[in-house]
């Protein structure tokens, strides 16, 4: 049950779960991308801890290929959508996504 | 253990007393000014016992000059950031603390 | 010693999920985003851990480092000041003896503003369920199972290189990675596309002791870069973690201030980002051209042919993740349409 695979597995469904909860509750645009990351980090923890096999031996290296280029496809994500939040702030003034007052909570 | 191995522990533990002072620092103290102090001091003495320490354990002498190599790095990218945070903080008109 | 070893991991790992946690859900966005930087770092510790050396670096220099500076930058952007929680932020006792420019600059939101009582409630209870139905889905794994890895051993004496990562990357699922530096380039187009505004000025120009150390460590930062290409081919390293050294030193360069708007720097700007997508697809089409298959290299010129992608693709990565900091059109000095206009032009229409 503690071994590293399994525990390192938990931990990335528990991020998952974090950066999950984070992106569906707060309205402010940076905080959601910040969310988003964090859930990246629990999936390419998921595949890295499937793909450990023990102290000194070869770990899968297929996941461990498929996590790297994870990682720089979420930066590339991560940076269009700050550029995109800079914009959205730079023209209505805010970077909040908080519906209006009048609209009840309409998105129309 | 043998005798390389506690020396390397006893390198690394008093490495990690400068790194716990450093950030105990960082938390209690009242200003940016001392805070970069305490900082400072957490990388430069800090990292570089603990590379003493890891260098008793490395395999050729290359890999010791590339520890100490990291070391000077980063003695000069942090005195660098330090300065540039004490020199921002200074302009924006941040006082150092008196008591 | 199993007994140690286990406790590392549950010492790293609540430490992990403690700053996922604060950073998340943290008043002031400057410190959510400091602590995601450490997140990072702590990060790439369990990838140390869990045996992924190659990942470990990539994400100390891509996940961390680039991602930490990339939010700052845009945060630095955001000029709108939530004014209603700038008293909040006084009240802070970590902010005690920070200047007033400062506690504005810090833009600061409450936690959840717009869900009410019985969303955020059943929002949670959700999130709780998806937990639990992933740990039991977890759980009811089996301990190990087979993998690739033999697979991948087996075929590594003919891909040409002998650390497994660069092998499979470059070469057993070089599609991939071809794809892969197809996104770096969209995505910095995509920038490109959507940013009207000029760069932003940073506030400390002609800044010595930045210019001297940057004039140390930039030629240092290409050497290593070049050194961990060349590395890549028996020891953790690689073409990616290469372009992200490469890429932290523009970002390093643009933040000093030395000249940007040269004509030429514009055109090395457009061709280096293109140039790694341009050589991997020529080699491809050159296997397809003397009777491989697309992107399957002949064993005896495997390792030259990866070599070539390899320094490719770094010049490009880092290209494009400094113009991806930069974040405005090449060129943008002369941008015909000024920060100004686009306020006015808000002014002027309905809000939706």
């Amino acid at each position: 049950m503690l071994q590293p695979s399994t525990l390192y597995s938990l931990t990335a469904v528990v991020l998952f779960c974090m950066g999950c909860y984070s992106l569906l509750t707060y309205s402010h645009l940076l905080r959601k991308i910040l969310g988003v990351n964090v859930m990246g980090v629990g999936v390419f923890m998921l595949l890295i801890a499937r793909a450990y096999a023990g102290e000194g031996q070869q770990s899968d290296p297929v996941p461990q290929a498929l996590v790297l280029t994870g990682i720089v496809v979420a930066v590339c994500a991560t940076a269009l959508a700050l550029n995109l939040a800079v914009q959205i702030e730079a023209t209505t003034h805010k970077a909040d996504l908080a519906e209006d007052e009048e609209n009840n909570g309409n998105a129309n | 253990m043998g005798l390389i191995d506690y020396i390397s522990a006893f390198f690394i533990i008093a490495g990690l007393v400068f790194f716990t002072g450093g950030t105990v620092g960082l938390l209690r103290f009242p200003d940016v000014f001392t805070r970069l102090h305490a900082l400072t001091k957490a990388d430069n003495l800090g990292l570089g016992l603990i590379i003493i320490g890891l260098a008793f354990h490395s395999n050729n002498p290359a890999q010791v000059l590339k520890l100490l190599f990291i070391w000077l790095l980063v003695l000069v990218a942090s005195s660098t950031v330090c300065y540039l945070i004490a020199n921002n903080a200074l302009q924006h008109g941040i006082k150092p603390w008196k008591k | 010693m199993e007994f140690l070893k286990t406790l590392f991991d549950l010492i790293l790992i609540s430490t992990m999920v403690w700053v996922a946690w604060q950073a998340l859900t943290a008043r002031a966005l400057f410190k959510s985003i400091v602590l995601f930087i450490a997140f990072g770092l702590l990060i790439s510790l369990a990838w140390v851990r869990l045996n992924a050396p190659d990942i470990a670096l990539a994400e100390a220099a891509i996940g961390s480092g680039l991602t930490g500076a990339l939010l700052l930058s845009a945060l630095g952007r955001m000029r709108g000041m939530e004014r209603g929680w700038v008293k909040q932020t006084r009240k802070d006792r970590s902010m005690k003896n920070t200047s007033v420019w400062l506690q504005k600059t810090i833009v600061s939101t409450p936690p959840s503003t717009f869900l009410r009582g019985l969303e955020r409630l059943s929002l949670r209870i959700l999130t709780l369920v998806l937990a639990i139905i992933l740990f039991w889905a977890i759980l009811s794994l089996p301990e190990t199972s087979p993998g690739l890895t033999e697979k991948a051993i087996e075929a590594l004496p003919n891909s040409g290189v002998k650390n497994p990562v660069t092998a499979i990357l470059l070469n057993i699922r070089g599609y991939d990675t071809l794809l892969e530096v197809a996104i770096l380039l969209l995505a910095a187009v995509g920038v490109w596309a959507f940013s009207r505004s000029t760069i932003r000025k940073f506030s400390n120009p002609h800044n010595d002791i930045l210019l001297a150390f940057v004039c140390l460590i930039l030629p240092i930062m290409i050497i290593v870069s070049g050194y961990l290409v060349w590395i890549g081919a028996d020891h953790p390293g690689g073409a990616f973690q290469a372009g992200a050294i490469l890429g932290s030193a523009g970002v390093l360069w643009l933040l000093s201030e030395i000249r940007r708007t040269d004509q030429s720097l514009i055109w090395l700007q457009r061709i280096g980002a293109s140039f790694g997508l341009a050589i991997f697809l020529l080699i491809a089409l050159v296997m397809m051209a003397i009777g491989s298959n697309f992107l399957e290299y002949p064993p005896k010129l495997a390792k030259q042919l990866i070599l070539i992608i390899e320094i490719a693709a770094t010049i490009s990565i880092g290209i494009i993740l400094a113009s991806l900091f930069l974040g405005a059109h090449p060129g943008s000095e002369g941008d015909p349409l000024p920060v100004e206009e686009t306020y006015e032009d808000a002014d002027n229409q309905e809000p939706q």
